[in-house]
């Protein structure tokens, strides 16, 4: 071969390839996207494999608290103070230690804390406001320890003092399950799988009575734990393996066409786009009787962008109770049928003006790739930016707007039209049903409003008529009612009592740091309550205020009182907080609730507790 | 210090203006590539966002300034060797393209980009790794030529 020809030959051979190549991987990327293989659902690659090519988006989804919904157990996962001190609630002494790099609870006999039993800590779920435990188990079973740690207030908290039950509960109450239950919401990918059904079924055939829980074998696995990418964005090993030909990357680029073998949220209908988050934030059932199988099986069959109402049904505050007190799902909602729990945000939306009509869908506020964490919700929104989107200018237009602008008050759009009126883990949260206040229909309706929940010392009626006065339409209020969040905050039931107890202090309720003091008589009646959930936000309250006051004899008072103590423990606390404080004669009855010196009224707040519905509130958490 | 910029290369001019063309190159380039590793380390003084939280541009405009710097070098070898290797000198412009092309591609190829890929002008990085090739290959045979 002469010398000229060699280089000629090997650029030839280099093109030749170069052209096979790029014709391999044009013609795989023309194919790939004209007719994309059916999804397989079971096709999960895992955030790591996310990572190389959206380092940008894992970074923003790694800070959130989705990423560490469930973790293995581990010295940089558990957030509890497993030091050797012991805790006793509902009679039980435990004491959280660690040996040997494993973080354990040792039950302890009541009579000499010597040690009965020893539960060591395999998985943790939870890691912003609070963090549960589960244990392994016989036949492949997690399950949840009765001690959490609140993360907010850093001490350990027993379940019973987190839902919505009074103190008349056993220390085990609480007990679940994980394999059919948490790994539902708390993971990617998962998968129950239940080993004996068959035979479980045969034992109930025969009519044997028994807790299928403590029965049920499993052989559970998750994609992922906790929430990652392929929650929201559908099983991405086909779009990662389809994705490695640069001309198919190239030409998605280019065309700006969404890519067949992923979801992007962005990209769906806002219904759709709603449902990628209401696949967890709207407690659901499954669509027909045969999908109980699967999701005990191989998990619930809803991928991200799929028609979430296929697969299950949404609950309402109509819906079906398959099983236990018929009233479990009516109580989840308040009576017009706005939730008033969290994990509804989906039926709360689904109720709005602003979806039904505008097309609001939650990542117009929420982004699991952007702002805080908390609530992953940039600054902006939380105030209501997005609401701008469609409301531009109407702070200027309506007369509420005005008022409220005018009396230098700082409200912003969420205050009045997501008001804080929903339960979960621990705290009251924002309604997702974004509406108009209603002051009058609300109370008539036994549910909180956003104007007597942030005036809390206001009856409806006022609030009703400040409303009518502002649109032209004068009436005259009622002088002597009941300000309606302290009416609730006693003849209520637990979740109004709940809400009620917490918007009393707020720390952006619209009162004076004198109508704050009036009320604190009534926070420390409602610190008796018989419900702990209620007993601790009434104790948040009165804390709130006594900072607002600067009142640190009260606030050192007040930081001796636990809310799941022991009954004589806490009317012990209780007695030298109100020793601690004197009440000064109110400028305001609040409709009877104070007397003349400013102490409660006891036998008023006797009979709207007599008027009070007493169930408890199965949460479901 | 005193530098010759036309080595003995003999009676040779064109070897003179090729030699002389990679010195041009060569100390041209790396005063350049050494100013934008300085613009780097500003981007990292000043904190820039664009810069700092684009982990491929950030990525790209690193290997864009280190190819750039040491192919500049590379020019400035070749200068020293060529009067011993005058058969290359032909191949010449095929380096100084590479070396101007591969640190290109890189730092174009971070302008524009997605978060998983570069831009189009990427492409100019393995064109010049190919004229890279290319000369490298010639000065090895020079090399290996009686």
């Amino acid at each position: 071969m002469s010398r000229r020809l060699a280089p000629l030959l090997s650029l030839a051979l280099l093109a030749t390839l170069t052209l096979a190549l790029g014709g391999a991987w044009a013609w795989n990327a023309r194919h790939s996207l004209a007719a994309p293989e059916p999804r397989d659902e079971f096709a999960y690659a895992g955030s790591t494999a996310c990572q190389s090519c959206h380092p940008d988006h894992h970074a923003s989804w790694s800070r959130t608290y989705h990423r560490t919904m469930t973790q293995e157990a581990s010295a940089k996962s558990v957030q509890g103070a497993f030091d050797g001190q012991i805790v006793r609630y509902w009679g039980q002494p435990v004491r959280p230690t660690q040996k040997d790099g494993q973080f354990l609870f040792e039950y302890l006999d009541p009579r000499d804390d010597s040690v009965r039993a020893t539960v060591a800590v395999a998985r943790t779920v939870g890691s912003h406001r609070y963090q549960q435990y589960l244990a392994q188990g016989d036949g492949g079973r997690y399950q949840r320890l009765p001690l959490i740690w609140h993360q907010g207030e850093q001490r350990w908290i027993h379940y019973n003092g987190a839902f919505l039950y009074d103190d008349n509960q056993g220390f085990d109450q609480h007990a679940a399950t994980w394999n059919p239950n948490c790994i539902y919401c708390h993971n990617t990918g998962p998968e129950p799988r239940i080993t004996n059904a068959d035979a479980l079924f045969q034992r109930l055939k025969r009519g044997e009575r028994f807790n299928y829980l403590n029965e049920a074998h499993w052989d559970s696995r998750v994609a992922e734990l906790g929430i990652a990418c392929e929650t929201c964005h559908g099983p991405g090993a086909q779009h990662a393996e389809a994705n490695r030909n640069p001309l198919r990357r190239y030409w998605l680029h280019w065309s700006d066409r969404a890519d067949p073998s992923i979801v992007n949220p962005r990209r769906l209908t806002p219904e759709r786009a709603a449902q990628v988050c209401g696949q967890c934030h709207g407690q659901r059932l499954p669509a027909r009787p045969e999908l109980v199988e699967r999701w005990l099986s191989r998990g619930p069959s809803y991928r991200a962008g799929e028609d979430l109402q296929q697969h299950v049904t949404l609950v309402t505050r109509d819906t079906p109770v398959p099983a236990g007190d018929p009233d479990t799902f009516k109580l989840r909602f308040w009576p017009d049928g706005t939730p008033r729990l969290s994990a509804y945000e989906l039926q709360g939306l689904m109720q709005s003006p602003c979806y039904s009509r505008g097309g609001a869908t939650c990542i117009g506020c929420h982004s699991a790739h952007g702002g805080d964490p908390a609530g992953m919700i940039t600054a902006d929104n939380r105030q209501g930016a997005a609401c701008q989107g469609c409301h531009q200018g109407i702070e200027q237009t309506v007369p509420a707007h005005l008022r409220h602008a005018a009396s230098g008050a700082t409200t912003h759009c969420v205050d009045c039209h997501m008001p804080k009126l929903a339960y979960g883990v621990m705290e009251i949260h924002r309604s997702h049903r974004i509406e108009n206040p209603a002051p009058a229909a609300n109370a008539a309706g036994q549910r909180p409003d956003a104007c007597t929940g942030c005036h809390s010392d206001r009856s409806a009626d006022w609030a009703q008529a400040a409303l009518q006065d502002w649109n032209g339409k004068p009436s005259a209020p009622t002088a002597t009612a009941i300000p309606e969040n302290l009416r609730q905050l006693f003849a209520g039931d637990p979740v109004q009592r709940a809400v009620a107890a917490r918007l009393a202090g707020a720390e952006d309720a619209a009162l004076t740091p004198q109508a704050r003091r009036a009320q604190l008589p009534l926070l420390f009646a409602a610190m008796a309550d018989r419900y702990p959930a209620v007993r601790r936000f009434a104790w948040l309250s009165a804390r709130q205020t006594a900072t607002v006051l600067g009142d640190a004899p009260l606030q050192q008072a007040l930081a001796g009182f636990d809310f799941i103590a022991d009954a004589p423990q806490r009317a012990q606390a209780l007695e030298r907080i109100r020793q601690q404080f004197r009440p000064l004669a109110p400028a305001d009855s609040q409709g009877g609730l104070l007397q003349a010196d400013g102490a409660a009224n006891a036998v008023l707040i006797d009979r709207l507790r007599a008027q009070a519905d007493t169930r408890a509130i199965n949460i479901g958490e | 210090m005193s530098v010759n910029p036309s080595p003995n290369t003999g009676a040779d001019p064109a070897l003179d203006l090729a030699v002389r063309a990679h010195l041009r190159y060569g100390t041209t380039a790396l005063m350049l590539f050494l100013l934008g590793g300085l613009a780097l380390e500003f981007l990292h003084l000043i904190k820039a966002p664009w810069y700092l939280d684009h982990h491929l541009r950030r990525e790209l405009w690193v290997l864009g300034h280190a190819h750039g710097a040491l192919l500049a070098v590379l020019n400035l070898a070749w200068a020293a060797v060529l009067p011993r290797l005058p058969a290359a000198a032909g191949s010449g412009w095929a380096l100084r393209w590479g070396a101007a092309l591969v640190p290109a591609g890189f730092l174009l190829g971070g302008i524009g980009n997605s978060e998983s890929d570069p831009s189009l002008a990427i492409l100019a990085t393995p064109a010049g790794a190919a004229l890279l090739l290319y000369a490298l290959f010639a000065l090895s045979r020079a090399a290996w030529k009686r």
